[in-house]
């Protein structure tokens, strides 16, 4: 009896086993493409924590309400999604309703994943429930503050700001001008952090890519636009600036863009970023320079300095007597890399004219100073949050603005307290609270109007 | 040892001033107030004597004026020493024709300038001890005759690795 | 990342705006030194819930103003010179002139460099953070020379990772010193000089990677080396751990730490415990900290200092010095060096400043009759060396500048790190100077033995063999019979089972006061052939669980 039943077993087992080889063969290449289509999304920079396995969630967002932890979306079935079906699944990323129909909190960049075409999605699904290894660790629970621990509430934002159409192409346009359409307003969600929001944190499609803060790191004016935008980047910039953080026009790379790159862009196909780049600057598309991988790969990139650049400055006791404070803290913190006159130094990078310094505000210039520059492979910068003080920062950063960015923009030190704390405090938190007891009087309002004219009608 | 003499720490204090050692605990950068202020006939002096010592037209007028400046505050009777240098190299030329500076017992003193004068342009450092005062790190000449393959200390040299490879 | 924490090292600031505190303090744990030493200890300590005072003699400085104060220095080959120097707590200084503050009673000046200034002397390093050889813990059963360690290597392998870990280490793996685990930072990649020096050595010579705290990636919210070539006097960019990080994260991790604070005196109770421990400030106001255990990790000179001074009717000859071992057994590596011109460009200067060493006689049957050692090839720009030389001989017009090129590109230096042999007449006393606060300054006494000059002999051997190997000319020697020290100073605070022949028992606790502990490099009873910071810093670290251990249910 026991052998039988071990025998039976045994061919069940095995059954079992052939069957799942053979599903595997056949979904290998949807794993694969889902694979890539969580690469552009950028699923790990939130659902992936160092030192955590990957997916498993427990990613701290700080948003100007509260905390919100990143979920565990490995097919574990009791910590992650495993008992998702493919409709739950395309649910959450495209409406932000979980499987239990808890809302989900727009941290979650549901608003572009709507864009996703079907395709798409099941090739994600294919690869969340088979190309990720189940991690059966709960993530933290989030906690926001009343009324944003309501849930529910997120159902009227959705009535109000979801368009959870998918991407439709232009016919009028190219095949890679769409492709990159497809990419920017879905999967690679760049309006998440380039367009502003409006008072309700969604984001303004009037004002798409045109810029916003969040909170602490300024995502820039991303549109053609020569004067606020990028409009004068060549595609070629684009394409390297997106595929290894640094462009010939001096940029480079920071924050959580930098962060972008490293774990998404960098690791997309170089058609995806041509594609890109073809969409965001639709003029030049035609004239682009063809992209030659070569010549700016990061090795290149040192290997140029063949010969060290000899320093020019005048440190001459009576020259450094003269100094600003700004340019004393450049000279004893940044010019070891960036040199005395601001150029860079043998591969490291210039600030002359760096793209940083060119924008509406310094934030960027204050919070590359605070926390410094790190990418996940080459050369990082220091930060100083712990060597400057306020003051400091905001002397070093006007500095800067000034002397090789050419900008009036300044900074104050109550600007620098603010972002060195993580951002000024929100105010839709208090707009919300007012909003809320503003709605509960008129609830009240109503009631005691239909009171009224029931006892009217009543009489 | 440690128990200092009043007159020891005013020259230590001095000291401190005129080196820029002192960082901002004292106001380094009042003994060079008066920079502007050296002649301009006694840098032109300096340099005509600094071409000769180092064979080199081109010589950075700033850092001349800040060179003759230090020389004035550590190096005792300067400014006729360099006077009666200017002229001895104007009358026995021949003495620079060796590698190596041999004035001979006649002229030690001026000879004594001449090491000084190259001293100031190639360390950036005028006078020693008490008297040595910083005139500056990146264009001594010694760090611009090796600019092509060596950045002055503290400067980096490039991305970490980039010394790998041959210079 | 770093995340930003409160800014108060502005002395202004604290002066003005912090509320004067009461004179006495209270804390679970007081330790004496904010060196890398003491603020690791202290960093564990307050991890696991003590709180912790952490007291520091000097100031608080920043990297920035350090490194302006080394580029516009007039002094620049004097590493002491960029450090803030006070009369209120004193330390070795030699630019513009020397203060003389160690002084000097033996046949050999003992010329340490040490820094008073949060942080401590590991500011100014090349990072150096060398595992012992496992004999090097037992030469007198092993060789019949010096004194067997009361513990092992393996006692202290899980320690020493531990620290590697921390302050981010790498090198060559196979160096002598077995791990369990590799080195958790990739090696910085070899400068041109030191694969030349490399290749034309081996066979007969293997150059190897040093052990060094020096990020070759991003490491710890620091970054990557980028050939400053400035490691001693001061990384301008962090790349390598010192001694200020290790009291930033003390403080990031809660430990209250207090600069300018001069521990003069160490009070004990009827049993010997030590009950109080007191400060000066810097207006020689008078501090009292009582704790339940007292840690002194201000240096193998001052702690020694400490004790000394430390004098009751019960302990006459001071704390923890009954039987008058405190500060005798003075160690370090007497160093002998040579010089030549490579006769191929090399220049030095590209990278870090000490990057590759011959590790092939660290250890062997040799250890018997001489003195083991390593031998260090320097990577530092010899472009201001060389200068001096050439203007002291007169150089002038183009030939200066031609000299000033072709020795910069081929100037080669070596020098050694030689074990020395404890002898208790080696030793630190109190000199009868006082400072401005009316304390004692060290006086050294210092010698050298047959056994260390025959090991200086097995050096040169190898010098000269080098330089002919690498076509050396202008080859230059030390002086024969000079030795200078590296400020690898151990052996004063010694650890050892005997009470008799030792200060501190194999924890670092001092034989007769069972609340005082010792960390350091003056707990080490012997040198050893290499830089010692990792060692005493393991050994911080193990001090450190074994009060945790004691004082669980206090």
């Amino acid at each position: 009896m026991a052998k039988l039943f071990t025998g039976l077993v045994l061919v069940a087992s095995s059954w079992l086993v052939a069957q799942g080889a053979q599903a595997q063969e056949a979904d290998a290449a949807l794993i694969q493409r889902g694979e890539a289509v969580a690469i552009e999304g950028d699923c790990a920079a939130c659902h992936s924590e160092p030192g955590r396995p990957a997916f498993s969630g427990g990613h701290p967002i700080k948003s100007p309400l509260g905390t919100i932890y990143s979920t565990n979306i490995t097919p574990s079935l009791e910590a992650g999604i495993g008992h998702y079906s493919l409709e739950e699944f395309s649910a959450a990323l495209r409406q932000g309703v979980r499987a239990d129909g808890g809302h989900l909190y727009p941290a979650m960049p549901y608003t572009a994943y709507a864009k996703l075409t079907d395709d798409d999605i099941e090739a994600l699904y294919a690869y969340f429930m088979h190309g990720v290894a189940p991690a059966d660790v709960a993530a933290e629970e989030t906690a926001l503050p009343f009324p944003f621990n309501l849930r529910f509430s997120m159902a009227g934002w959705n009535l109000l700001f979801l368009d959870d159409a998918p991407f439709e192409p232009d016919p009028a346009r190219s095949e890679q001008y769409n492709r990159g359409a497809y990419l920017v307003q879905g999967a690679t969600h760049c309006g998440t952090c380039h367009t502003p929001r409006n008072f309700l944190m969604a984001e303004r499609d009037s004002a798409a890519l045109e810029g916003a803060s969040l909170g602490t790191w300024y995502a820039p004016n991303i549109t053609a636009d020569v004067q606020n935008g990028i409009g004068d980047w060549s595609h070629a910039q684009l394409v390297d600036y997106l595929r290894t953080g640094h462009a010939d026009n001096g940029a480079t790379a920071g924050g959580p863009m930098l962060e972008a790159i490293d774990l998404s862009f960098s690791r997309m196909p170089l058609t995806d970023l041509e594609a890109i780049a073809t969409y965001l600057l639709p003029e030049g598309s035609e004239s682009a320079a063809p992209i030659n991988a070569e010549a700016s790969s990061p090795d290149a990139e040192t290997s140029n300095a063949s010969a060290p650049q000899p320093l020019s400055d005048d440190d001459t006791p009576a020259a450094l007597a003269a100094i600003s404070p700004g340019e004393r803290v450049y000279r004893n913190q940044c010019a070891a890399c960036h040199a005395p006159d601001g150029g860079g130094l043998n591969g490291l990078p210039s600030l002359v004219g760096h793209p940083v310094l060119d924008k509406p505000n310094a934030d960027n210039v204050v919070m590359a100073v605070l926390e410094g520059v790190w990418p996940e492979h080459r050369q990082g910068m220091l930060g100083f949050a712990e060597e400057l003080d306020d003051f400091q920062v905001a002397d070093v950063t006007n500095y800067l603005m000034d002397e090789f960015g050419g900008s009036d923009v300044r900074i104050d030190t109550a600007r620098v307290a603010e972002l060195r704390a993580g951002g000024a405090p929100s105010t839709l938190l208090l707009l919300a609270r007012v909003g809320m007891v503003a709605g509960a009087v008129v609830v009240v309002a109503l009631l005691v109007l239909m009171f009224w004219r029931r006892r009217k009608r009543l009489r | 040892m440690v128990n200092f003499t009043r007159r020891r720490v005013i020259q230590i204090a001095g000291g401190f001033a005129l080196t820029g050692v002192a960082g901002r605990w004292l106001a380094v950068p009042e003994a060079f107030a008066g920079q502007n202020g050296v002649p301009a006939e006694e840098v032109d002096d300096f340099l005509a004597v600094s071409r000769k010592l180092i064979m080199r037209d081109e010589l950075d007028g700033n850092l001349a004026n800040a060179l003759v400046h230090a020389s004035k505050l550590a190096l005792d009777s300067f400014t006729e020493q360099l006077t009666r240098l200017k002229a001895l190299l104007a009358e026995q030329p021949a003495l620079l024709d060796g590698e190596q500076l041999d004035f001979g017992a006649a002229f030690a003193a001026e000879e004594a300038l001449a090491r000084n004068v190259l001293s100031g342009w190639y360390t950036g450092v005028v006078g020693s001890g008490d008297q040595a005062i910083y005139v500056t790190h990146i264009n001594a000449l010694s760090n611009q005759v090796v600019a092509d393959k060596l950045v002055p200390t503290s400067f980096s040299y490039g991305p970490c690795g980039s010394w790998h490879r041959a210079p | 990342m770093y995340i930003a924490a409160p800014k108060v090292s502005d002395r202004r600031f604290q002066r003005e705006y912090v509320i004067p505190m009461s004179n006495d303090k209270v804390a679970d744990v007081v330790v004496v030194g904010a060196g890398i030493c003491g603020s690791l200890l202290a960093t564990r300590l307050a991890r696991a819930g003590r709180s912790v005072l952490l007291l520091e003699s000097g100031p608080r400085k920043g990297r920035g103003e350090l490194v302006q104060n080394y580029r516009e220095s007039a002094f620049k080959s004097d590493y002491m010179a960029p450090y803030p120097y006070s009369e209120m707590a004193p330390h070795p200084r030699f630019s513009p002139t020397p203060n003389d503050y160690l002084e000097q009673a033996g046949p050999h000046a003992y010329q340490a460099q040490y820094i008073r200034m949060l942080g401590g002397t590991s500011w100014h390093w090349a990072a150096q953070m060398w595992r012992y050889v496992p004999n090097d813990f037992r030469t007198q059963s092993l060789y019949g020379v010096g004194v067997d360690w009361p513990i092992s290597y393996d006692d202290l392998e899980d320690y020493y990772y531990q620290v590697e870990v921390i302050t981010g280490v790498g090198g060559e793996p196979d160096n002598g010193s077995p791990r369990t685990k590799p080195f958790p930072m990739e090696r910085v990649p070899a400068s041109y000089l030191q694969q030349r020096v490399t290749e034309r050595l081996a066979p007969e010579y293997r150059v190897i990677d040093d052990a060094t705290a020096r990020n070759s990636r991003s490491y710890g919210g620091r970054p990557a080396c980028c050939g400053n070539n400035n490691c001693m006097p001061i990384c301008p960019i962090d790349a390598q751990y010192h001694g200020g990080i290790a009291a930033q994260e003390a403080e990031a991790e809660g430990v209250e730490i207090v600069t300018e604070a001069v521990v003069y005196r160490l009070e004990h109770d009827i049993q010997g415990r030590i009950s109080a421990v007191h400060y000066y400030d810097w207006d020689k106001v008078s501090h009292k900290v009582t704790a339940q255990t007292v840690v002194l990790a201000a240096n193998a000179i001052e702690t020694p200092k400490l004790l000394l001074m430390s004098t009751s009717d019960r302990f006459e000859n001071g704390i923890a010095n009954a039987r008058d071992n405190v500060g005798r057994n003075l160690c370090d590596h007497p160093a002998v060096g040579v010089s030549f011109d490579v006769d191929e460009p090399v220049w030095p200067g590209r990278g870090p400043v000490s990057p590759c060493s011959i590790g092939d006689f660290r250890d062997g049957e040799f250890r018997a009759e001489h003195a083991p050692f390593r031998l260090d090839i320097s990577n530092g720009s010899k472009v201001a060396s060389v200068t001096k030389e050439l203007l002291a001989e007169g150089y002038h017009g183009r030939a200066l500048e031609e000299q000033v090129r072709f020795r910069s590109a081929r100037r080669l230096a070596l020098k050694n790190a030689m074990e020395q042999l404890p002898d208790p007449n080696n030793r630190v006393t109190l000199s009868a100077t006082r400072d401005a606060l009316g304390l004692p300054t060290p006086r050294m006494y210092w010698d050298i033995g047959a056994y260390e000059r025959r090991g200086a002999e097995a050096t040169r051997a190898h010098y000269t063999r080098i330089a002919e190997m690498l076509g050396g000319t202008n080859v230059k020697h030390s002086k024969e019979g000079a030795f200078s020290n590296r400020q690898h100073i151990t052996g004063t605070l010694s650890m050892g089972n005997d009470p008799a022949t030792s200060v501190t028992d194999a924890w670092g606790r001092a034989h007769d006061h069972e609340n005082l502990f010792m960390v350091g490099t003056g707990v080490m009873p012997t040198v050893g052939t290499c830089n010692v910071t990792l060692t005493a810093a393991a050994l911080a670290l193990r001090t450190a669980d074994r009060i945790l251990e004691e004082t669980q249910h206090g």
